[in-house]
């Protein structure tokens, strides 16, 4: 929706604009409060999984020490959220989950969009028959049942954090090359435009200032939904139990872990966490909303 | 015969307890079916795990507990019934069918002569819903079966196979008349293990099955191994093999006609939906008290937890991380869990097995050179804390394990050893300091190579770390858990000890015999003796056997071995020597943790059955 | 017209081509190779020569292209090979469980539709109002909630706390087993439809929002037609044709919240199955079901492009000028 958007209105209007245009975007989004209490909420998740470990540190490797503490003790003064099935320190544990499902989350993103973009690019630019059959190639691997391709990859392979952001983003960009295709055989075809020039602007001016911009807004705001799925993904891989190994976890494991211990009570062992995880999507969905308001110009006019 | 998959969760609840097992041995059957049946009773598969095969002769894509023990043997009684009761101690010939025409086996107990090279089996009054006895005949149509898939197919039908071992390997001859089949073996064998391994194997089959679709094939009525038996029988087994794949036809009257069990089957579906009422022409000691028994299958044990929950299954089960209070000591049950504790009553019980990790000693392996020491075997298990695991991570439903024999074993077969090495980090550290290891950045390095008492031992180099790659199969976090305390002691110990997770599938895909890149594989439980019951080791621990996959190749246990299947020496020295050795890691055995439901009686108790036997028919409401 | 439409036959076909031979070479990705399900099938007492014997059974032992041949001119015969771990054919378990998932899926996605395509439209309409506002909420925080989480919340409300509804749906194989315990589909299908929601809300009040400040719509508002005729005749018939491209790109997405849910509520159904197969290594049965999806997704597709030159001509023309 958004690639094919780029209406020769909004080209005009931005043109004529006196302000760089990222400091009047940078503008609209810092407006955005709920945009901004994003930032900081994943900002504060992300330091609190990366640093809290160092502040009060738990042991959550090694499992024989585990056997010695209480398994399934509610909160106290010594486990501020009581322990798990496995006798870990469950704040502790979301900390450590969390640095691996955000770290492999952003990474399967960043994997995602960097295949999609070039796949995208390449067929939008080339065109003609190479474009025809890559896109044909992409037609198929959307028809393949997503999940049932990376459940299939995963019991495949040993399940290393590598590999599962490789899985991960490797089956996850034909969405992403679709939008960015798109956006290149703008381009593409703005080359050949004679309305480029009759509008006063050289063609390379346009594409430079607006139409690469525009692919380049578009690039940020699907990166950032990819890494909201694939966090959502890892998390479905670790509910079938093909998440990562133990004694590394992740939130999607520990998720499943605690929802099977939803009828004994145990609380503490699946809904401070799945706050904390719904509101890490919400968040970052939240903002790549965010950012597609300030990138795209024609919603000022509305 | 069966390795073990997540036995905690696929334990089937049986009946009885040891002292109404004995009571069998003489009961009436006039005074067992009065009262008419009723009641209808649910039971609950286990996850992804229903039954899908009907034909008794079965590959070892088949042969699970869910095919054999929850359906075929309702049906289809074996020969030779064993396993009645929460106690292992029923496992004893002297309660088989002995002198009983009609008890739960099929035949009096065998008889052994010519130096046990013989053996001559004396058939019961048995029936077949065709109206066919169980005769001598039923018995030879199923070696006449099993010889010719050897001869012809190498046995690859049959999945109780063991090359040179027992039937048909053994055999000289089989022979039959109406009342008895004589057996002539090549050469003596062990009671005990004949009977237990490969006598109780034998379905009896009807001759309304020797058949390729019309007419009647020479299967049942030829020679033993003669050629024209073993083409008829190759035959008759491509019919009835393409016939067993169609699921939705096991209720017909072909499958039916050869019921000789308390049950014959009505419904059967390919989602594991399976309906069974008594089976009226049944000569069995206990007619079903039942008019219905359902059987409903499970995606996982969560959703089979919330059935218990809704107390909309009679028989099921819980895992046992979910319980709240640990049991108060082995085979005692604490506390039920709290959702269930109001309609359903927890029990426990052993499983007639013993829970292990293979080691890698083929010589392809990088770390096989470790594991060839037997100090460093010690170190090992020296490390794995049973006791710690079992009270934790199992909540006390758990035996500390330590020896091949299972549980509860009866003295007639063998003693269990004494345990030798217990839980024990300084015993453990010890050990490789006077081997010479010493620590050095952490990790142990051999600083005395060489092959004396205080040294690293053969093949180990100057500066070579003692490295464990250990393969398991992930899933469960209780058993998880379990991998991963006993790798981190290790690791506490300077072993460079890696834990990797992986299907239950692909563990066993890369645990096969010859591959090099593991050096302890845990497929998750270990083994289980059923359906041949004789705990000897020549399935796993000797070379070239079966399922030998770490390369094992000791002769002093080959030897002891033998005396065990060819002689007739008892377990008990094999037990001992396999625990001073070590050839695997032990860890502990799992206790099945069942769920009753508390409207539903039994004749003769509650407990799952060691051998996953299910005898609903002990069963009423 | 014609000539698009067998234009478009000739991609599916194609596309799908494709489909066979990425699914089909899926095996070869095996670290230990195609042989590897052998073990895990015949399992403990399998010797060398029986994993040989097995794989010849199943033709392993032929070159990849005359076993990508074989099977594709067996698809030709409807044989989507044999399941190596359930002993029937793949056709037979596909043809049992199609009619649960499909059931399932649907009744989901048309539930869904009837709550999600209002009310994204209404949001659009009434854009920044509190209704919008928590509408935007509510989606935001339900497409953030794993769907296990979902279905396990529900169960302990719904089924074990208020209401008390059946936490199992009918595991019986007869299709009208389905119409005889119509409660035991309420949570499954709540869960899928929650889901479901979260999504296409999202999406059709960006995409009715794309289409007010298209010019014909300002036209039509200036020339004074009522908001309400404006929204309905104008803006949710434009917004209609990215709705309809979403459903058909949707349905493999559609299996495999299936498959969670399947898994959840004890349903075996087409994603239940493919995940059991995945972890068994059964591969032909994976292969199949895939195949089988793919076929949906495409002719999903296919519909949706054709009602698309139906609601809106142009498009007809502009794609087939591609």
């Amino acid at each position: 929706m958004t690639a094919t958007s780029l209406t020769t209105d909004a080209v005009a209007t931005t043109v004529e604009m006196p302000v760089p245009m990222w400091r009047q975007r940078l503008k609209i989004f810092t407006q955005n409060k709920l945009a901004i209490a994003s930032v900081l909420y994943l900002l504060l998740i992300t330091l609190f999984c990366f640093l809290w470990p160092h502040f009060h540190p738990t042991n959550q490797t090694n499992q024989n020490l585990a056997i010695n503490n209480p398994i399934n003790q509610g909160p106290d003064s010594q486990f501020w959220l009581g322990t798990d099935s496995s006798g870990f320190d469950v704040l502790g544990r979301i900390a450590y989950g969390g640095e691996y499902s955000l770290t492999l989350g952003f990474l399967a993103g960043i994997v995602t969009i960097v295949v999609g973009t070039l796949y995208g690019m390449i067929s939008g630019f080339l065109g003609g028959v190479v474009d025809t059959v890559m896109m044909r190639v992409l037609d198929a691997f959307l028809s393949i049942p997503y999940l049932f391709l990376l459940i299939t990859l995963v019991t495949l392979f040993a399940r290393t954090a590598t590999l599962l952001i490789l899985t991960i983003g490797l089956t996850g960009w034909w969405g992403t090359a679709r939008i960015i295709r798109a956006d290149a055989m703008l381009i593409r075809n703005l080359e050949y435009s004679q309305a480029a020039t009759t509008m006063g602007a050289s063609k390379w001016h346009i594409i430079h200032r607006h139409v690469f911009p525009n692919s380049i807004s578009n690039i940020v705001t699907v990166a950032t939904f990819s890494v909201a799925d694939a966090i959502l993904f890892l998390s479905t891989l670790g509910f079938l139990g093909l998440g990562l190994q133990a004694p590394q976890t992740d939130w999607g494991t520990m998720l499943q872990n605690g929802a099977e211990l939803i009828p004994n009570g145990y609380w503490w062992e699946v809904y401070p966490l799945a706050a904390i995880f719904i509101l890490v999507v919400v968040a970052i969905n939240y903002i790549g909303d965010a950012l597609r308001d300030a990138f795209e110009v024609r919603l000022l006019e509305r | 015969m069966q390795i073990k998959k997540k036995l905690r969760l696929a334990t089937v609840v049986g009946a009885a307890g040891a002292a109404m097992a004995l009571s069998l041995v003489a009961p009436s059957v006039s005074g067992a079916a009065t009262a008419a049946p009723s009641g209808t009773l649910t039971y609950a598969e286990a996850p992804g795990a229903s039954p899908n095969y009907i034909f008794p002769f079965m590959s070892c894509t088949y042969f699970s507990v869910n095919n054999i023990n929850q359906f075929q043997q309702l049906l289809y009684r074996p020969l030779y019934w064993f396993g009645l009761g929460n106690s292992a101690a029923v496992v004893d010939k002297s309660q088989v069918g002995a002198n009983n025409p009609n008890g739960l086996s099929l035949a009096a107990a065998p008889v052994m002569s010519n130096g046990n090279k013989t053996v001559t089996i004396h058939m019961g009054n048995y029936k077949f819903m065709s109206g066919q006895a169980v005769n001598g005949q039923s018995v030879q149509f199923f070696l006449n079966l099993y010889k010719a898939d050897v001869a012809v197919k190498k046995g690859a039908d049959y999945c109780g196979y063991n090359a040179g071992y027992g039937i048909p390997d053994q055999v000289a001859s089989v022979t039959h008349t109406a009342k008895a089949v004589t057996i002539k073996f090549t050469t003596a064998v062990n009671p005990n293990w004949i009977l237990y391994n490969y006598l109780s194997e034998i379905t009896p089959l009807p001759s309304t099955w020797d058949t390729i679709g019309a007419g009647t094939e020479g299967c049942s009525t030829g020679a033993y191994g003669a050629a024209r038996t073993n083409s008829d029988c190759i035959a008759v087994l491509k019919y009835l093999q393409a016939k067993a794949l169609n699921l939705s036809g096991y209720a017909s009257s072909f499958w039916q006609s050869g019921v000789d069990g308390p049950y014959t089957a009505t419904h059967f579906d390919t989602l594991g939906n399976v309906t069974l009422v008594p089976n009226k022409t049944y000569m069995g000691p206990q007619h079903s008290q039942l008019a219905v028994v359902k059987e409903i299958p499970f995606s996982t044990s969560t959703a089979e937890e919330n059935a218990l929950r809704a107390g909309t299954v009679d028989l099921g089960y819980v895992d046992p991380s979910v319980l709240t209070s640990p049991s108060p000591g082995p085979l005692k049950t604490g506390a039920n869990w709290g959702p269930v504790a109001n309609r359903y009553n927890l029990v426990t019980g052993s499983s007639w097995g013993f829970s292990y990790a293979a080691y890698n000693f083929a010589s392809g392996s990088p770390e096989a050179k470790y594991l060839n020491q037997l100090y460093i075997r010690q170190a090992l298990q020296d490390g794995v804390n049973q006791a710690g695991i079992i009270a934790k991570l199992d909540k006390g439903y758990g035996l500390v394990n330590y020896s091949p024999l299972p549980y509860g074993i009866s003295p007639t077969l063998g003693h269990q050893p004494k345990q030798l090495y217990p839980y024990n980090l300084s015993v453990a550290s010890a050990l490789l300091k006077n081997h010479g290891w010493t620590k050095s950045g952490g990790n142990l390095t051999c600083t005395k190579p060489g092959t004396a008492a205080s040294e690293c031992g053969k093949g180990i180099n100057m500066g070579d770390v003692l490295t464990i790659t250990y393969l398991y199969g992930g899933g469960t976090p209780s058993f998880t858990a379990e991998v991963n305390a006993i790798v981190s002691a290790w690791q506490s110990l300077g072993m460079k000890a890696t834990a990797t997770a992986e299907p239950f599938n692909q563990v066993i895909a890369d645990c096969s015999a010859g591959k090099t890149t593991w050096s302890v594989c845990d497929w998750g439980a270990g083994w289980i003796y059923a359906p041949d019951y004789y705990p000897s080791g020549e399935w796993g621990f000797t070379p070239g056997a079966g399922f030998n996959i770490g390369a094992y190749n000791n002769p002093a246990m080959t030897a002891i071995i033998k005396t065990t299947t060819f002689g007739t020496a008892k377990l008990t020295q094999y037990a001992s020597y396999f625990e001073q050795q070590l050839p695997v890691m032990f860890q502990p055995n799992g206790e099945g943790t069942g769920e009753i439901i508390k409207t539903l009686k039994s004749n003769i108790g509650f407990a799952p059955n060691p051998l996953q036997n299910f005898n609903p028919e002990y069963f009423h409401f | 017209m014609l000539a698009y439409i067998i234009r478009r036959l000739i991609q599916s076909i194609v596309v799908l081509l494709m489909v066979i031979v990425f699914s089909f070479s899926l095996p070869y990705f095996q670290p230990e190779g195609i042989y590897t399900p052998a073990y895990s099938v015949l399992g403990t007492h399998a010797t060398h020569a029986n994993i040989l014997a097995w794989g010849a059974q199943y033709g392993l032992n032929h070159p990849f292209f005359v076993r990508l041949w074989n099977y594709i001119i067996a698809l030709l015969h409807g044989n989507f090979g044999f399941s190596y771990k359930q002993g029937q054919s793949v056709y037979s378990i596909i043809a049992t469980n199609v009619p649960r998932t499909v059931w399932l899926a649907l009744s989901a996605l048309l539930l869904t539709l009837v709550i999600a395509v209002p009310l994204g439209m209404i949001q659009a309409q009434r854009r920044n109002s509190v209704f919008d506002y928590a509408g935007t909420g509510v989606a935001f925080v339900l497409y953030a909630v794993p769907s296990f989480l979902l279905a396990f919340l529900l169960i302990q409300v719904f089924a074990f706390g208020i209401l008390h509804l059946p936490s199992q749906a009918p595991t019986a194989l007869a299709p009208w087993a389905m119409f005889t315990n119509p409660v035991a589909f309420i949570l499954p299908v709540a869960t899928l439809t929650l889901l479901g929601v979260a999504g296409i809300s999202r999406f059709m009040r960006g995409a009715v929002l794309d289409v007010m400040v298209q010019d014909y719509v300002r036209t039509a508002k200036a020339k004074g037609c009522s908001a309400r005729r404006v929204l309905w005749r104008h803006t949710f018939r434009n917004a209609l044709g990215p709705i309809i491209t979403l459903l058909g790109l949707a349905i493999p997405g559609l299996f495999g919240g299936a498959l969670i849910v399947e898994d959840v509520f004890n349903y075996p159904g087409l994603g239940y199955q493919a995940y059991n197969g995945a972890l068994n290594g059964d591969l032909p049965l994976v292969i199949g079901i895939t195949l089988l999806v793919a076929v949906f997704t495409v002719l999903g597709n296919l519909a949706a492009d054709l009602a698309l030159g139906i609601v809106n001509p142009r498009i007809r023309i502009e794609r087939s000028g591609k």
